[in-house]
Protein backbone atom coordinates (compact mmCIF):
# COMPACT_ATOMS: atom_id res chain seq x y z
CA UNK A 1 0.00 0.00 0.00
CA UNK A 2 1.39 3.54 -1.33
CA UNK A 3 0.98 5.75 2.02
CA UNK A 4 -0.59 9.28 1.68
CA UNK A 5 1.89 10.79 3.77
CA UNK A 6 5.41 9.15 5.25
CA UNK A 7 7.80 11.66 7.82
CA UNK A 8 11.14 10.25 8.19
CA UNK A 9 13.27 12.02 11.35
CA UNK A 10 11.75 14.69 11.60
CA UNK A 11 12.98 17.46 14.54
CA UNK A 12 12.01 20.77 15.33
CA UNK A 13 14.22 22.85 17.33
CA UNK A 14 14.05 25.92 19.55
CA UNK A 15 16.95 27.63 19.53
CA UNK A 16 18.64 25.10 22.08
CA UNK A 17 15.63 23.48 23.00
CA UNK A 18 14.47 20.79 20.90
CA UNK A 19 10.84 20.30 20.62
CA UNK A 20 10.88 17.02 18.16
CA UNK A 21 13.49 14.65 18.24
CA UNK A 22 13.04 12.34 15.01
CA UNK A 23 9.90 11.54 14.45
CA UNK A 24 8.54 8.77 12.17
CA UNK A 25 5.49 8.17 10.56
CA UNK A 26 2.95 7.16 7.89
CA UNK A 27 -0.88 7.73 7.28
CA UNK A 28 -2.12 5.35 4.85
CA UNK A 29 -4.14 5.64 1.76
CA UNK A 30 -7.85 6.23 3.19
CA UNK A 31 -6.42 6.36 7.09
CA UNK A 32 -7.15 8.18 9.83
CA UNK A 33 -3.95 8.63 12.37
CA UNK A 34 -4.50 10.21 15.84
CA UNK A 35 -1.30 11.86 17.75
CA UNK A 36 -1.86 11.62 21.37
CA UNK A 37 0.33 12.84 23.88
CA UNK A 38 0.66 15.41 26.92
CA UNK A 39 1.20 19.16 26.96
CA UNK A 40 4.67 20.14 25.05
CA UNK A 41 4.80 16.19 23.82
CA UNK A 42 5.79 18.06 20.60
CA UNK A 43 2.14 17.44 18.86
CA UNK A 44 1.80 20.81 17.54
CA UNK A 45 5.35 21.28 16.76
CA UNK A 46 5.46 18.26 14.57
CA UNK A 47 2.29 19.56 12.58
CA UNK A 48 4.18 22.92 11.94
CA UNK A 49 7.16 20.87 10.61
CA UNK A 50 5.48 18.67 8.60
CA UNK A 51 4.17 22.07 7.12
CA UNK A 52 7.30 23.95 6.87
CA UNK A 53 6.28 26.76 9.26
CA UNK A 54 8.78 26.01 12.38
CA UNK A 55 11.97 25.64 10.68
CA UNK A 56 11.92 22.06 10.86
CA UNK A 57 14.52 19.39 9.58
CA UNK A 58 13.31 16.23 8.31
CA UNK A 59 15.15 13.78 6.53
CA UNK A 60 12.56 13.03 4.10
CA UNK A 61 8.75 13.97 3.66
CA UNK A 62 6.40 12.31 1.00
CA UNK A 63 2.97 13.36 0.42
CA UNK A 64 1.35 10.51 -2.56
CA UNK A 65 4.65 9.93 -3.76
CA UNK A 66 6.19 13.10 -4.17
CA UNK A 67 8.84 14.98 -1.63
CA UNK A 68 7.64 17.72 -0.38
CA UNK A 69 10.90 18.16 2.34
CA UNK A 70 11.85 21.21 0.72
CA UNK A 71 8.74 23.38 -0.31
CA UNK A 72 7.25 26.47 1.31
CA UNK A 73 4.14 26.51 3.34
CA UNK A 74 2.04 27.79 0.86
CA UNK A 75 3.39 24.49 -2.15
CA UNK A 76 2.91 22.18 0.40
CA UNK A 77 -0.72 23.28 1.10
CA UNK A 78 -1.30 23.53 -2.97
CA UNK A 79 0.24 19.95 -3.34
CA UNK A 80 -3.25 19.43 -1.51
CA UNK A 81 -2.37 19.23 2.52
CA UNK A 82 -4.86 20.94 4.51
CA UNK A 83 -3.71 22.14 7.78
CA UNK A 84 -6.21 23.17 10.68
CA UNK A 85 -4.03 24.69 13.10
CA UNK A 86 -4.34 24.87 16.62
CA UNK A 87 -6.18 28.10 17.71
CA UNK A 88 -7.74 28.41 14.39
CA UNK A 89 -5.76 31.42 13.32
CA UNK A 90 -8.62 32.99 11.00
CA UNK A 91 -8.14 36.50 9.10
CA UNK A 92 -9.68 38.26 11.82
CA UNK A 93 -11.07 41.11 9.69
CA UNK A 94 -12.48 39.07 6.44
CA UNK A 95 -15.75 37.08 6.36
CA UNK A 96 -17.67 33.69 6.80
CA UNK A 97 -17.47 33.73 3.06
CA UNK A 98 -14.52 35.57 1.74
CA UNK A 99 -12.20 32.86 4.40
CA UNK A 100 -14.50 29.99 2.29
CA UNK A 101 -13.76 31.86 -1.47
CA UNK A 102 -10.17 32.61 -0.30
CA UNK A 103 -9.73 28.44 0.05
CA UNK A 104 -12.05 27.71 -2.80
CA UNK A 105 -9.97 30.17 -5.19
CA UNK A 106 -8.55 27.71 -7.86
CA UNK A 107 -11.99 25.85 -8.17
CA UNK A 108 -13.77 26.59 -11.45
CA UNK A 109 -17.30 28.81 -10.83
CA UNK A 110 -19.79 25.73 -10.23
CA UNK A 111 -17.33 23.51 -8.71
CA UNK A 112 -16.30 25.87 -5.98
CA UNK A 113 -19.94 26.68 -5.44
CA UNK A 114 -21.06 23.28 -5.50
CA UNK A 115 -18.68 22.46 -2.67
CA UNK A 116 -20.07 25.68 -0.78
CA UNK A 117 -23.00 24.23 -0.92
CA UNK A 118 -21.16 20.95 0.44
CA UNK A 119 -19.76 22.71 3.36
CA UNK A 120 -23.16 24.51 3.94
CA UNK A 121 -24.92 21.24 4.79
CA UNK A 122 -21.73 20.14 6.65
CA UNK A 123 -21.60 23.22 8.97
CA UNK A 124 -25.38 24.63 8.49
CA UNK A 125 -24.11 27.55 11.49
CA UNK A 126 -22.02 28.96 8.34
CA UNK A 127 -24.60 29.74 6.01
CA UNK A 128 -26.77 31.79 8.92
CA UNK A 129 -23.35 33.74 9.51
CA UNK A 130 -21.85 33.99 6.10
CA UNK A 131 -21.36 37.95 5.64
CA UNK A 132 -20.22 38.13 9.69
CA UNK A 133 -16.43 39.07 10.29
CA UNK A 134 -15.09 36.13 11.85
CA UNK A 135 -13.54 38.41 15.16
CA UNK A 136 -17.28 38.28 15.90
CA UNK A 137 -17.54 34.31 15.64
CA UNK A 138 -18.05 32.33 18.72
CA UNK A 139 -15.23 29.82 19.14
CA UNK A 140 -16.69 26.96 17.93
CA UNK A 141 -17.67 29.01 14.85
CA UNK A 142 -14.45 29.97 14.34
CA UNK A 143 -13.25 25.91 14.48
CA UNK A 144 -16.26 25.67 12.35
CA UNK A 145 -14.64 28.46 9.51
CA UNK A 146 -11.18 26.85 9.61
CA UNK A 147 -12.44 24.12 8.93
CA UNK A 148 -14.83 24.56 6.25
CA UNK A 149 -11.89 26.67 5.13
CA UNK A 150 -9.82 24.29 4.16
CA UNK A 151 -11.65 21.69 2.91
CA UNK A 152 -12.74 23.95 0.43
CA UNK A 153 -9.18 23.79 -1.13
CA UNK A 154 -9.98 20.08 -1.60
CA UNK A 155 -7.34 18.62 0.28
CA UNK A 156 -6.45 15.29 0.09
CA UNK A 157 -5.07 14.58 3.75
CA UNK A 158 -6.44 16.71 6.31
CA UNK A 159 -3.68 17.60 9.80
CA UNK A 160 -5.70 18.97 12.49
CA UNK A 161 -4.05 20.30 15.49
CA UNK A 162 -6.39 20.18 18.62
CA UNK A 163 -9.95 20.45 17.04
CA UNK A 164 -12.21 20.02 20.44
CA UNK A 165 -9.85 22.94 22.41
CA UNK A 166 -11.74 25.15 24.45
CA UNK A 167 -14.88 24.16 22.62
CA UNK A 168 -18.37 23.19 24.90
CA UNK A 169 -18.70 19.27 24.86
CA UNK A 170 -22.24 19.69 22.70
CA UNK A 171 -19.82 22.03 19.95
CA UNK A 172 -16.92 19.31 20.15
CA UNK A 173 -19.59 16.64 19.41
CA UNK A 174 -20.90 18.69 15.85
CA UNK A 175 -17.15 19.14 14.87
CA UNK A 176 -16.04 15.77 15.27
CA UNK A 177 -20.04 14.71 13.66
CA UNK A 178 -18.66 16.70 10.93
CA UNK A 179 -15.08 14.98 10.89
CA UNK A 180 -16.49 11.04 11.01
CA UNK A 181 -19.17 12.30 8.06
CA UNK A 182 -15.68 13.24 6.44
CA UNK A 183 -14.31 10.06 6.67
CA UNK A 184 -17.60 8.27 6.10
CA UNK A 185 -18.39 9.98 3.06
CA UNK A 186 -15.32 10.96 1.20
CA UNK A 187 -12.46 8.56 3.33
CA UNK A 188 -10.45 12.08 3.68
CA UNK A 189 -6.92 10.86 5.00
CA UNK A 190 -6.51 12.82 8.53
CA UNK A 191 -3.49 13.23 10.89
CA UNK A 192 -5.52 14.07 14.46
CA UNK A 193 -3.75 15.73 17.26
CA UNK A 194 -5.76 15.57 20.18
CA UNK A 195 -5.60 15.90 23.89
CA UNK A 196 -9.02 14.70 24.05
CA UNK A 197 -7.76 10.76 23.82
CA UNK A 198 -11.24 9.33 23.53
CA UNK A 199 -12.31 11.35 20.76
CA UNK A 200 -8.97 11.13 18.85
CA UNK A 201 -9.25 7.25 19.23
CA UNK A 202 -12.59 6.97 18.70
CA UNK A 203 -12.21 8.58 15.66
CA UNK A 204 -8.99 7.19 14.39
CA UNK A 205 -8.31 3.62 13.97
CA UNK A 206 -4.44 4.06 14.61
CA UNK A 207 -2.63 6.57 16.83
CA UNK A 208 1.06 7.57 17.72
CA UNK A 209 1.41 8.24 21.62
CA UNK A 210 3.88 10.93 21.76
CA UNK A 211 6.55 11.99 24.37
CA UNK A 212 8.84 14.38 25.03
CA UNK A 213 9.02 14.94 21.47
CA UNK A 214 9.56 11.14 20.07
CA UNK A 215 6.80 8.74 19.44
CA UNK A 216 7.21 5.67 22.44
CA UNK A 217 3.82 4.11 20.68
CA UNK A 218 2.46 2.95 17.56
CA UNK A 219 -0.88 0.73 17.43
CA UNK A 220 -4.42 -0.05 16.77
CA UNK A 221 -6.83 2.28 18.58
CA UNK A 222 -8.67 -0.52 19.77
CA UNK A 223 -5.20 -2.35 21.68
CA UNK A 224 -4.60 1.16 22.73
CA UNK A 225 -7.65 1.66 24.39
CA UNK A 226 -7.39 -1.40 26.32
CA UNK A 227 -3.90 -0.91 27.64
CA UNK A 228 -3.76 -0.10 31.62
CA UNK A 229 -0.61 2.17 30.99
CA UNK A 230 -2.64 4.17 28.61
CA UNK A 231 -5.53 4.25 30.22
CA UNK A 232 -4.10 5.69 33.25
CA UNK A 233 -1.76 8.17 31.30
CA UNK A 234 -3.88 9.72 29.02
CA UNK A 235 -7.95 8.15 28.74
CA UNK A 236 -7.75 9.32 32.56
CA UNK A 237 -9.54 6.41 33.86
CA UNK B 1 -10.29 84.42 -0.46
CA UNK B 2 -10.78 81.81 1.74
CA UNK B 3 -12.63 79.67 -0.58
CA UNK B 4 -9.31 79.85 -2.67
CA UNK B 5 -6.83 79.16 -0.49
CA UNK B 6 -9.07 75.84 0.61
CA UNK B 7 -9.43 75.01 -3.12
CA UNK B 8 -5.43 75.17 -3.33
CA UNK B 9 -5.51 72.85 -0.59
CA UNK B 10 -7.60 70.43 -2.00
CA UNK B 11 -5.83 70.22 -5.38
CA UNK B 12 -2.77 69.63 -4.03
CA UNK B 13 -4.08 66.91 -1.54
CA UNK B 14 -4.63 64.60 -4.86
CA UNK B 15 -0.52 63.37 -4.27
CA UNK B 16 -0.01 63.84 -0.79
CA UNK B 17 -3.25 61.04 -0.88
CA UNK B 18 -0.79 59.12 -3.45
CA UNK B 19 2.35 58.97 -1.68
CA UNK B 20 -0.12 58.20 1.64
CA UNK B 21 -1.44 55.04 0.44
CA UNK B 22 1.95 54.02 -0.47
CA UNK B 23 2.94 54.23 3.12
CA UNK B 24 0.18 52.58 5.06
CA UNK B 25 -0.24 49.67 1.87
CA UNK B 26 3.26 48.75 3.10
CA UNK B 27 2.81 49.26 6.48
CA UNK B 28 -0.41 47.29 6.11
CA UNK B 29 1.51 43.87 4.31
CA UNK B 30 4.62 44.08 5.67
CA UNK B 31 4.45 45.53 9.04
CA UNK B 32 7.52 48.13 8.30
CA UNK B 33 8.25 51.67 7.25
CA UNK B 34 9.52 51.79 3.44
CA UNK B 35 11.63 55.27 3.97
CA UNK B 36 12.37 55.18 0.94
CA UNK B 37 9.02 55.39 -1.02
CA UNK B 38 8.53 58.71 -2.01
CA UNK B 39 11.98 58.71 -3.65
CA UNK B 40 10.20 56.35 -6.25
CA UNK B 41 8.77 59.36 -7.27
CA UNK B 42 11.61 61.66 -7.61
CA UNK B 43 13.42 58.42 -9.14
CA UNK B 44 10.53 58.34 -12.28
CA UNK B 45 10.35 62.16 -12.87
CA UNK B 46 14.00 62.44 -12.94
CA UNK B 47 14.09 59.19 -15.44
CA UNK B 48 11.63 61.17 -17.52
CA UNK B 49 14.20 63.97 -17.45
CA UNK B 50 16.68 61.82 -18.36
CA UNK B 51 14.90 59.90 -21.47
CA UNK B 52 13.69 63.23 -22.87
CA UNK B 53 17.10 65.32 -22.99
CA UNK B 54 18.49 62.15 -24.30
CA UNK B 55 15.81 62.56 -27.52
CA UNK B 56 13.20 59.96 -26.94
CA UNK B 57 9.61 60.73 -27.15
CA UNK B 58 7.05 61.34 -24.65
CA UNK B 59 5.83 57.58 -24.56
CA UNK B 60 9.67 55.94 -24.59
CA UNK B 61 10.14 58.38 -21.84
CA UNK B 62 7.09 56.92 -19.96
CA UNK B 63 7.79 53.17 -20.64
CA UNK B 64 11.92 53.75 -20.00
CA UNK B 65 10.35 55.69 -16.27
CA UNK B 66 8.30 52.76 -15.45
CA UNK B 67 11.00 50.21 -16.06
CA UNK B 68 13.94 52.34 -13.91
CA UNK B 69 11.47 53.12 -11.42
CA UNK B 70 10.21 49.02 -11.11
CA UNK B 71 13.80 47.95 -10.70
CA UNK B 72 14.78 50.71 -8.28
CA UNK B 73 11.69 49.90 -6.01
CA UNK B 74 12.60 45.85 -6.34
CA UNK B 75 16.22 46.45 -5.72
CA UNK B 76 15.39 48.28 -2.43
CA UNK B 77 12.71 45.69 -1.15
CA UNK B 78 15.27 42.90 -1.99
CA UNK B 79 18.49 44.89 -0.10
CA UNK B 80 16.80 46.59 2.39
CA UNK B 81 13.25 45.14 3.34
CA UNK B 82 13.41 41.71 2.67
CA UNK B 83 16.32 40.51 4.63
CA UNK B 84 14.34 42.04 7.65
CA UNK B 85 12.08 39.05 7.11
CA UNK B 86 14.05 36.63 8.61
CA UNK B 87 13.63 38.23 12.27
CA UNK B 88 10.93 37.79 14.70
CA UNK B 89 10.69 41.17 17.04
CA UNK B 90 12.08 44.74 16.94
CA UNK B 91 14.44 43.34 14.41
CA UNK B 92 11.86 43.16 11.76
CA UNK B 93 10.75 46.39 12.17
CA UNK B 94 14.10 48.22 12.36
CA UNK B 95 16.03 46.78 10.43
CA UNK B 96 14.10 47.89 7.03
CA UNK B 97 13.10 51.37 8.78
CA UNK B 98 17.43 52.30 8.98
CA UNK B 99 17.85 50.34 5.70
CA UNK B 100 15.20 52.67 3.74
CA UNK B 101 16.19 55.56 4.87
CA UNK B 102 19.53 54.64 4.08
CA UNK B 103 18.24 53.89 0.66
CA UNK B 104 16.69 56.96 -0.04
CA UNK B 105 19.69 59.04 1.21
CA UNK B 106 21.37 56.93 -1.91
CA UNK B 107 18.59 57.59 -4.48
CA UNK B 108 18.71 61.52 -3.27
CA UNK B 109 22.09 61.81 -3.61
CA UNK B 110 22.64 59.68 -6.81
CA UNK B 111 20.37 61.69 -8.27
CA UNK B 112 21.94 65.07 -6.99
CA UNK B 113 25.41 63.87 -8.14
CA UNK B 114 24.08 63.11 -11.69
CA UNK B 115 21.18 66.10 -12.21
CA UNK B 116 22.76 68.60 -9.73
CA UNK B 117 21.37 69.28 -6.72
CA UNK B 118 19.39 72.14 -8.04
CA UNK B 119 15.30 71.85 -8.72
CA UNK B 120 15.31 71.86 -12.19
CA UNK B 121 12.86 71.58 -14.97
CA UNK B 122 10.63 68.93 -15.89
CA UNK B 123 10.03 68.82 -19.37
CA UNK B 124 6.45 68.71 -19.23
CA UNK B 125 4.37 70.82 -17.32
CA UNK B 126 0.82 72.61 -17.30
CA UNK B 127 1.02 75.42 -15.22
CA UNK B 128 -1.53 77.21 -16.77
CA UNK B 129 -4.45 78.41 -14.51
CA UNK B 130 -8.01 77.87 -15.27
CA UNK B 131 -10.74 79.88 -13.91
CA UNK B 132 -14.03 78.03 -12.01
CA UNK B 133 -16.73 80.33 -11.10
CA UNK B 134 -14.42 83.17 -9.54
CA UNK B 135 -11.61 81.06 -8.68
CA UNK B 136 -8.31 80.09 -9.97
CA UNK B 137 -6.88 76.49 -10.11
CA UNK B 138 -4.00 75.11 -11.75
CA UNK B 139 -4.29 73.32 -14.83
CA UNK B 140 -1.76 70.74 -13.65
CA UNK B 141 -3.08 70.41 -9.77
CA UNK B 142 -6.72 69.87 -11.30
CA UNK B 143 -5.27 67.36 -13.38
CA UNK B 144 -2.89 65.44 -10.54
CA UNK B 145 -6.29 65.47 -8.51
CA UNK B 146 -8.02 64.07 -11.21
CA UNK B 147 -5.61 61.56 -12.16
CA UNK B 148 -4.77 60.47 -7.93
CA UNK B 149 -8.61 60.24 -7.08
CA UNK B 150 -8.89 57.53 -10.01
CA UNK B 151 -6.06 55.53 -9.18
CA UNK B 152 -7.22 56.00 -5.67
CA UNK B 153 -10.73 54.45 -6.40
CA UNK B 154 -8.83 51.35 -8.44
CA UNK B 155 -7.19 50.89 -5.62
CA UNK B 156 -9.88 50.64 -3.50
CA UNK B 157 -11.60 48.19 -6.08
CA UNK B 158 -8.51 46.29 -6.24
CA UNK B 159 -8.04 45.60 -2.49
CA UNK B 160 -11.67 44.76 -1.66
CA UNK B 161 -13.29 43.29 -4.61
CA UNK B 162 -11.16 41.20 -6.36
CA UNK B 163 -9.22 37.79 -5.62
CA UNK B 164 -6.03 39.19 -5.50
CA UNK B 165 -7.40 42.14 -2.90
CA UNK B 166 -8.51 38.98 -0.76
CA UNK B 167 -5.18 37.37 -0.98
CA UNK B 168 -3.84 40.90 0.38
CA UNK B 169 -5.80 41.07 3.17
CA UNK B 170 -5.15 37.71 3.97
CA UNK B 171 -1.18 38.56 4.06
CA UNK B 172 -2.02 41.73 6.12
CA UNK B 173 -4.08 40.10 8.75
CA UNK B 174 -2.36 36.45 9.21
CA UNK B 175 0.83 35.80 6.91
CA UNK B 176 1.24 31.82 8.36
CA UNK B 177 -2.49 31.37 7.83
CA UNK B 178 -2.48 32.48 4.55
CA UNK B 179 0.53 30.27 3.75
CA UNK B 180 -1.86 27.30 4.85
CA UNK B 181 -4.42 28.83 2.75
CA UNK B 182 -1.74 28.07 -0.36
CA UNK B 183 -1.15 32.01 -0.63
CA UNK B 184 2.57 32.69 -2.03
CA UNK B 185 3.11 35.82 0.64
CA UNK B 186 5.94 36.34 -0.64
CA UNK B 187 4.50 37.01 -4.48
CA UNK B 188 1.88 38.80 -2.74
CA UNK B 189 3.93 40.98 -0.86
CA UNK B 190 6.34 41.85 -3.97
CA UNK B 191 3.10 42.78 -6.48
CA UNK B 192 2.09 44.89 -3.38
CA UNK B 193 5.54 46.57 -3.37
CA UNK B 194 5.52 46.88 -7.25
CA UNK B 195 2.04 48.66 -7.11
CA UNK B 196 3.22 51.54 -4.61
CA UNK B 197 6.16 52.32 -6.10
CA UNK B 198 3.99 52.62 -9.54
CA UNK B 199 1.60 54.87 -7.49
CA UNK B 200 4.70 57.05 -6.24
CA UNK B 201 6.09 56.90 -9.59
CA UNK B 202 3.03 59.19 -10.73
CA UNK B 203 2.96 61.03 -7.88
CA UNK B 204 6.46 62.36 -8.70
CA UNK B 205 5.61 62.61 -11.82
CA UNK B 206 2.72 64.69 -11.69
CA UNK B 207 4.31 67.16 -9.20
CA UNK B 208 6.63 67.77 -11.61
CA UNK B 209 3.39 68.20 -14.32
CA UNK B 210 2.31 70.76 -11.74
CA UNK B 211 4.73 73.11 -10.49
CA UNK B 212 7.25 72.16 -13.70
CA UNK B 213 9.98 71.50 -11.05
CA UNK B 214 11.73 68.52 -9.38
CA UNK B 215 14.79 68.52 -7.36
CA UNK B 216 16.61 65.18 -5.82
CA UNK B 217 15.24 66.34 -2.65
CA UNK B 218 12.12 67.09 -3.28
CA UNK B 219 10.81 63.24 -1.83
CA UNK B 220 11.68 64.29 2.18
CA UNK B 221 8.73 66.81 2.26
CA UNK B 222 6.42 64.64 -0.05
CA UNK B 223 7.77 61.67 2.44
CA UNK B 224 6.73 63.48 5.68
CA UNK B 225 3.13 64.69 4.17
CA UNK B 226 2.44 61.34 2.94
CA UNK B 227 3.22 59.53 6.75
CA UNK B 228 1.64 62.35 8.66
CA UNK B 229 -1.19 61.82 6.42
CA UNK B 230 -1.23 58.35 6.98
CA UNK B 231 -1.26 58.56 10.78
CA UNK B 232 -3.75 61.28 10.81
CA UNK B 233 -6.16 58.96 8.68
CA UNK B 234 -5.46 55.88 10.46
CA UNK B 235 -2.56 53.09 9.64
CA UNK B 236 -3.63 50.79 7.80
CA UNK B 237 -6.24 52.47 5.90
CA UNK B 238 -7.07 53.64 2.52
CA UNK B 239 -9.89 56.31 2.75
CA UNK B 240 -7.97 57.14 5.91
CA UNK B 241 -5.21 58.08 3.81
CA UNK B 242 -7.12 59.88 1.50
CA UNK B 243 -8.81 61.74 4.37
CA UNK B 244 -5.58 62.66 6.04
CA UNK B 245 -4.12 63.90 2.71
CA UNK B 246 -7.27 66.47 2.41
CA UNK B 247 -6.61 67.46 5.99
CA UNK B 248 -2.92 67.98 5.51
CA UNK B 249 -3.69 70.26 1.96
CA UNK B 250 -6.28 72.19 3.30
CA UNK B 251 -4.12 73.11 6.86
CA UNK B 252 -1.08 73.71 4.85
CA UNK B 253 -3.01 75.89 2.21
CA UNK B 254 -4.19 77.81 5.15
CA UNK B 255 -0.85 78.07 6.66
CA UNK B 256 0.98 79.91 4.12
CA UNK B 257 -1.77 82.10 3.35
CA UNK B 258 -2.30 83.56 6.99
CA UNK B 259 1.36 83.22 8.27
CA UNK B 260 3.70 82.93 5.26
CA UNK B 261 5.34 80.13 3.48
CA UNK B 262 8.10 79.46 5.80
CA UNK B 263 5.46 78.02 8.13
CA UNK B 264 4.25 75.50 5.38
CA UNK B 265 5.41 72.50 7.48
CA UNK B 266 4.42 73.88 11.25
CA UNK B 267 0.60 73.46 10.50
CA UNK B 268 1.06 70.08 9.59
CA UNK B 269 3.23 68.67 12.27
CA UNK B 270 0.32 70.55 14.45
CA UNK B 271 -2.49 68.84 12.79
CA UNK B 272 -0.23 65.21 13.84
CA UNK B 273 -0.05 66.69 17.01
CA UNK B 274 -3.22 67.47 17.67
CA UNK B 275 -4.77 64.25 15.98
CA UNK B 276 -2.12 62.02 18.41
CA UNK B 277 -3.45 63.48 21.30
CA UNK B 278 -6.74 63.37 20.73
CA UNK B 279 -7.51 60.74 18.72
CA UNK B 280 -3.64 58.74 18.71
CA UNK B 281 -5.17 55.58 16.54
CA UNK B 282 -6.45 57.71 13.81
CA UNK B 283 -9.16 59.55 12.49
CA UNK B 284 -10.23 55.85 10.46
CA UNK B 285 -8.64 53.65 12.60
CA UNK B 286 -10.24 49.82 11.51
CA UNK B 287 -10.45 48.16 14.29
CA UNK B 288 -8.28 45.65 15.99
CA UNK B 289 -6.19 43.88 13.37
CA UNK B 290 -6.84 46.53 10.46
Amino acid sequence: MSATLSVRGLRVDYGAVAAVRGIDLTVGEDEAVAVIGANGAGKTSMLRGIMGLAGATAEEIRFNGASITALRTHAIARAGIGYVPEGRELFPGLTVNEELLLGGRFLPREERAAKLEEIHALFPRLRERRNQITRTLSGGEQQMVAIARTLMTRPRLLLLDEPSLGLAPVIQDVVYRALAMLRRAERMPMLLVEQNAHRALDLCSRAYVLELGQVIRDDDSATLRDDPMIQAAYLGD
Amino acid sequence: MLTQQLLNGVLSSGVYALYAVGFTMIFGIMGVLNMAHADFGTVAAFAIIWAVSAGLAPIEAVLIACVVTLVVALLVERLALRPGRRFKGDAAIEMPLIGTIGAGMILQNAAALIFGNKAIVFPFNLRAFVRIGGFLASKGLIVSLVASAVLLALLEILVTRTGFGRQMRAVAQNRDAAEIMGINSERVILITFAITAALAGIAGCLVGLSYGLVSPYMAVSYAIKGLVAMIVGGVGSLPGAVLGALLIGGVEALTVSQFGSQMRDVGVFVVLMAVLAIRPSGLLRVPANR
